[in-house]
């Protein structure tokens, strides 16, 4: 393919803006600081929003995480634009600010009333949120100080008890709704606390002085199916809940596998057999959710010291390495994985710490041995044994010709904060961007483009049509 | 203990891996596949400004040294066959250590044996073997040299060091590394000059030592070094194909070759510590061990690499630990030898480099020893200038 230099800087600076998005929040990784990621991150979404605004505001359609689906709408908001795509931009802010979770939402909220930005846009989006959100008393309650950042900084008419219970609730002596009115009375009477949901009963919990184990034994029923799956561990300890198949038959696969490398090694291993089952079913449903590549797959596992992560996200990069195996086992009914480090049990990949170092260029001429039509490569890039290894063998690969039927593709789930994007194994790997295991199959149409074998042209077209859908379909 | 011995240092056994690169960084890990048996190293804790004792009682030395301790190293006999200790493992402490008031404590020596193991403080002993290095002073009263040198020697002699908490990117570098299964040392390259290495008996060993790398002490060119060149390039594994490449044991081949090639070009550099014989000095025996150190040099032309290490009796490195001397030092050193040679006579010492005695008096003040000189000696030379 030829294209001019403009197309290449065009698709290139794309590319590498929609892998960050997938990949980049503002935590620490294994390699650099929060700090770092964070002003660094900062400013690819500058550059993106000044160079390229419509593609910019298109990136939102793509599924991106949600970190940067708030960043992406604060950036948009806090710079308004009259130009002909205002509509479609207001369309998408709309339809994104609602597929992110509530408390990222009212926490966007916040930073943009912190930025000081109020203009009428803002306030229509902020408006609306709300408007749309199904339980407004929940929502007031759950995310109280954030609805009233955004009540007040969008002037927003709040129905009924809502006002008050928000601004003034020392004044009001009871209230109709009883959900307001048991949180009201759980500031004095422990046994209303339990008509509250889980996260503002905690609090009370702690101001009366409640025994965990009853706590937690009266407030399951408030739980919601998330809160019963973090709780789950914590349960356990004191005591409350024995069985573990109840909460992991129904998470999905992003939780499931750092949940299990979160269990003691001991426990791991007892449930080895139950827990691999957990995990290849969810991500049986993960795959079924995606049209299902086929093929045969050879996938290359980095789970390398370095996929330890840090302590904020703790095993991340592991966890997506062995999410990418067992999707990739529901996905082609042929996949072989190879390791950086042989796991001592390979049918469980998940006994292992992440520990060794990172030696790609022999696990992928395993993979290449075996003539998938498919390589996948997990890793966060850092390659040290020998550094530019695979770079050198799919380089020989290629000019052998032995690579005509197998396409080669790195999926990497750490943002390299030096560079601006999840770093490079080779420029002849495209490399893609993710968040946990189950975005490889949302980043699949990504790769051609990564790989530059169509042009930004089509990318642009790509990302369009997806915005149209996208707005469609929410609507 | 002064018995002075010339031999070489086996590494036979150990292999050099690809290097893991951290800003100025560069660290080669050394493997090596079946441990050296019967050895186990393990940390004490000092944490402490220490006054260890040279010569003479622990209360009433009559030689002794101050300096900051972080952690005395502790050998052992192990049963035969490589022992690992995996997590922690409970010690009794060591009564000999003694107690820590303010933050100073005595120690009983540098290396001594203590209830059936060998507790000695790393780097120490190599760096001492340096600075004790004619220490008397001018053995025959030459009318050049004063009282004091004549009656206290070298004394005070001082020589300072940059700790590795300083050195910056070490403290990342060493954080990020990435540690093979079998790795029992590494080479350390600080803006590419080979500074240090270190040798562990086993593998596990190593991983619980691999961090006290940062309470090591370097020369302070080292830290200059490090500011000056704070980033240095990671060469890639260019692979080069040896005839046609027909297929994928073709590409093995080459990586295998690319990397045997890497591994022999690490080990040229780490040369100048291994391909001589070194002349040691015996410290102490344990078993079938012996501590030793290397005696310096001083090539004016070279890397001075001073060393202390403990092997087996077919030579086998199973512990080492290397400083890299600054040019200043190895010119001190050099310099004392010159006159130690020629029995402090500073005629015969300047005819030994075919060098004026002006000459030479002005390097003895330049290097920082002109307080062995007579004060009408150095107004002497300060007016010829």
């Amino acid at each position: 393919m030829n294209e001019s230099t403009a197309d290449r800087v065009l698709r290139e600076d794309l590319i590498l803006f929609i892998n960050s998005c997938f990949a980049a929040t503002d935590r620490s990784e294994f390699y650099h600081r929060a700090s770092q990621q964070r002003a660094s991150l900062r400013f690819v979404h500058e550059y993106v929003l000044g160079n390229y605004r419509t593609l910019y505001a298109l990136t939102l359609a793509a599924a991106v995480n949600d970190h940067n689906t708030a960043l992406i709408i604060e950036n948009l908001l806090a710079n308004p634009l009259r130009y002909d795509g205002a509509a479609l931009e207001g369309e998408l802010i709309r339809h994104a600010l609602r597929r992110i979770r509530p408390p990222r939402a009212f926490r966007l909220f916040g930073d943009l009333r912190r930025g000081r930005v109020n203009n009428r846009r803002t306030r229509a989006v902020m408006r609306d949120y709300i408007a749309w959100r199904k339980d407004i008393e929940l929502d007031a309650m759950k995310y109280r100080s954030g609805f009233a950042n955004a009540a007040r900084h969008a002037h927003l008419q709040l129905p009924g008890e809502i006002g008050a219970f928000v601004f003034e609730h020392r004044e009001v002596s009871r209230f109709e709704s009883p959900l307001l009115e048991a949180w009201r009375a759980a500031h004095y009477a422990q046994e209303a606390m339990y008509r509250l949901p889980y996260s503002i009963a905690e609090g009370f919990a702690a101001k009366h002085g409640v025994d965990r184990k009853r706590f937690l034994e009266r407030i399951a029923p408030q739980m919601t199916v998330r809160e019963r799956q973090r709780m789950q561990a914590s349960s356990q300890k004191v005591g409350v809940s024995k069985e573990l198949s109840g909460a992991l038959a129904s998470m999905r696969l992003e939780h499931i596998v750092p949940y299990v490398l979160s269990l003691p090694h001991a426990e791991r291993t007892e449930k080895a057999a139950e827990l691999a089952e957990h995990i290849a079913r969810a991500a049986k449903k993960t795959a079924a959710r995606a049209d299902a590549v086929s093929g045969t797959i050879a996938s290359v596992l980095d789970t390398s010291y370095s996929s330890r992560g840090s302590r904020e996200q703790k095993n991340r990069p592991l966890a997506t390495a062995i999410g990418a195996r067992y999707l990739f086992d529901a996905i082609s009914g042929d996949h072989r994985a190879f390791y950086t480090r042989a796991p001592a049990e390979p049918a469980f990949p998940f006994l292992d710490e992440a520990r060794g170092q990172t030696s790609i260029a022999r696990p992928l001429l395993d993979a290449l041995e075996t003539q998938p039509q498919w390589v996948v490569i997990v890793s966060d890039g850092w390659e040290n044994n020998p550094p530019g290894g695979a770079h050198g063998v799919v380089r020989l690969f290629e000019e052998a010709g032995l690579g005509a039927d197998t396409a080669i593709l790195h999926v990497n789930p750490v943002f390299d904060s030096e560079r601006y994007e999840p770093r490079r194994l080779s420029p002849l790997i495209p490399t893609i961007g993710v968040r946990t295991a189950a975005d490889i199959l949302a980043v699949l149409p990504y790769v051609e483009f990564a790989a530059g074998r169509r042009p930004a042209s089509q990318l642009e077209h790509t990302l369009r049509v997806q915005a149209l859908r996208f707005c469609e379909e929410s609507a | 203990m002064t018995e002075i011995l010339e031999h070489r240092l086996d590494l036979s056994g150990v292999r050099f891996a690809n290097t893991q690169v951290w800003g100025t960084v560069r660290l080669v890990p050394l493997l090596r596949e079946t441990a050296v048996p019967g050895l186990q190293l393990h940390r004490q804790v000092v944490d402490a400004f220490a006054d260890v004792t040279l010569r003479g009682a622990v209360a009433d030395p009559t030689e002794s040294y101050l300096s900051y301790v972080p952690h005395a190293l502790v050998a052992s006999l192990a049963d035969e066959g490589p022992v690992a200790a995996y997590g922690t493992k409970l010690r009794k402490a060591s009564a000999k250590l003694g107690k820590k008031r303010g933050g100073w404590m005595r120690l009983h020596r540098m290396a001594r044996l203590e209830e059936g193991n060998l507790r000695f403080l790393p780097l120490h002993l190599a760096m001492e073997g340096y600075l004790d290095l004619h220490f008397g002073g001018p053995d025959v009263a030459w009318e050049e040299y004063s009282r004091d040198a004549l009656a206290r020697g070298l004394s005070p002699r001082l020589e300072s060091g940059v700790s590795g908490h300083l050195l910056p990117g070490l403290a990342d570098a060493l954080r990020v590394f990435e540690i093979h299964e079998d790795q029992v040392g590494v080479a350390l390259f600080i803006g590419d000059v080979f500074t240090s290495i270190f040798i562990a008996p086993n593998a596990a060993d190593y991983r619980v030592l691999h961090p006290t790398l940062l309470t090591d002490f370097f020369g302070d060119t080292i830290w200059w070094n490090a500011l000056g060149y704070p980033e240095v390039p990671e060469w890639d594994t260019d692979l080069k194909a040896a005839g046609d490449i027909h297929s994928i044991a073709d590409i093995r081949a080459a990586l295998s070759a690319r990397e045997a090639e890497w591994a022999s070009f690490h080990r040229d550099l780490t040369r100048g510590l291994f391909e001589a014989p070194v002349r040691v000095q015996q410290v102490q025996k344990l078993g079938r061990f012996r501590l030793q150190r290397s005696m310096p040099t001083f090539r004016l032309d070279a890397e001075n690499h001073i060393g202390e290490f403990i092997v087996d009796e077919q030579g086998q490195v199973a512990y080492m630990k290397s400083f890299l001397l600054t040019q200043a030092q190895v010119r001190r050193g050099h310099l004392l030898s010159l006159l130690h040679a020629a029995d402090w006579n500073i005629e015969e010492a300047a005819k030994s480099i075919a060098d004026s005695s002006a000459n030479l008096l002005r390097r003895i003040e330049k290097n920082g020893f002109g307080y062995l000189l007579k004060s009408h000696v150095r107004e002497q030379l300060r007016v010829r200038r």
